[in-house]
């Protein structure tokens, strides 16, 4: 079977793929003379070619944090948030958190290894706790934890 | 008679951990270390794919918005450079190379709404596997209704007008070049670099200074047609 004409695009093509995979490896120094050939200065090119890729870089960077930025402010609203209901007094959030952390052995350690004495941990460290325990849906069904 | 150490299989090495991707540190050291002659590999390589996929499927777009998008996509989380396995500067080609054909077969696809290839292009994801899906993919059909099928064939045969004009225009500039005659026709016969020469007995420089006679006057070509003055 005679092989498929190639159209003129096809062919075109094809000198244009050729002459592409020759600038992927022919030697820098043919690269450099090509451009110097066409009245480009490679140093400076090379210069603004940084500088639009350092840009790039950069705005891309920025854009990133941003994002991390925007993030931690949601979760940190969302904790701060009014859904989770403590119990009132400073005694029963102390229960409570004793009983999370007893409910969830995981815990223990971490914040016994931290602190040594879970005595130490003031009011305000202990309804920072409940209310990620909260968010990460470690606090047990207390029934404290339904009171006003 | 003296045994012979008994042989032993040898042990299969522990499968060795998956390089991990660049970090952006490290992108950051190489774009900093690039020689001139990288960004010229860049340049040149960008200009090059531009010139390939046409005006139409560029739509636009020039040959630094190919660098700019490939590099993006670098930055992303759409592809990774394992700098162990391969240079910067290869890898970008690469990635240039390929979001050209993307470009391509955008443009291929909305053929008669030009802009849709960009937009596209900029929705286009990739999934866990590589894979990617183009937020048009659900509507897409594969029969073109009769004023689709029209305006494809119609876009079709200007771009292959367009392309016998340059075959024409490439083969009188060489009329009375026999060594580019003859190693355009080798790369129209899928021959590559070292068949060419050994076939026409060309000497390495002959070679490369042929290939760039020809290089420089398909840049004029692309360059006249687009009404730009490229790279």
């Amino acid at each position: 079977m005679a092989p498929k004409e190639r159209s003129h695009t096809e062919r075109f093509e094809k000198i244009l793929d050729f002459l592409g995979d020759h600038i992927r490896s022919a030697p820098g120094d043919e690269l450099i003379e090509a451009a110097r050939e066409e009245g480009r200065d490679p140093g400076e090119e090379n210069t603004r070619l940084k500088g639009l890729l350092l840009r790039k870089f950069k705005s891309h960077q920025q854009r990133k944090l941003a994002e991390a930025r925007e993030g931690y402010d949601r979760e940190l609203a969302s904790i701060s948030g009014g859904e989770c209901i403590l119990p009132d007094t400073v005694e029963e959030r102390r229960a409570l958190f004793i009983a999370t952390l007893a409910h969830a052995s995981q815990l223990q350690s971490a914040f016994t290894m931290q602190h040594r004495d879970l005595s130490e941990f003031s009011d305000e460290d202990i309804v920072a706790n409940l209310k990620k325990f909260y968010q990460l849906g470690l606090l047990p069904d207390h029934p404290i934890r339904n009171r006003k | 008679m003296a045994l012979e150490p008994m042989k032993t299989k040898p042990k299969a090495s522990p499968a060795s951990p998956q390089p991990a991707p660049a970090t952006p540190g490290d992108i950051r050291q190489a774009i900093e270390a690039l020689t001139r002659e990288d960004t010229e590999r860049i340049r040149q390589t960008a200009q090059n794919r531009i010139y390939k996929i046409g005006a139409r499927a560029a739509n636009g777009r020039d040959a630094d918005d190919l660098i700019g998008e490939a590099f993006e996509r670098v930055l992303g989380e759409t592809r990774h450079w394992h700098k162990e396995r391969v240079a910067f500067t290869l890898y970008l080609v690469g990635v240039i190379w390929s979001i050209a054909s993307e470009w391509a077969r955008y443009r291929e696809r909305n053929k008669n709404l030009p802009e849709f290839a960009g937009l596209e292009s900029q929705l286009t994801k990739t999934d866990g596997e590589g894979k990617q899906i183009s937020p048009f993919d659900g509507l897409a059909t594969t029969d073109l209704n009769p004023e689709q099928a029209l305006a494809r064939a119609e876009a079709n045969a200007e771009r292959e007008r367009h392309s016998e004009a340059f075959m024409e225009r490439i083969r009188a500039e060489f009329a009375d070049d026999v060594p580019a005659s003859l190693v355009i026709d080798g790369m129209l016969d899928d021959l590559d670099g070292a068949e060419i020469r050994a076939t026409l007995e060309l000497s390495e420089k002959e070679f490369k200074a042929t290939l760039r006679r020809i290089h420089r006057h398909v840049k004029k070509l692309m360059e006249r047609s687009n009404g730009t003055k490229g790279a």
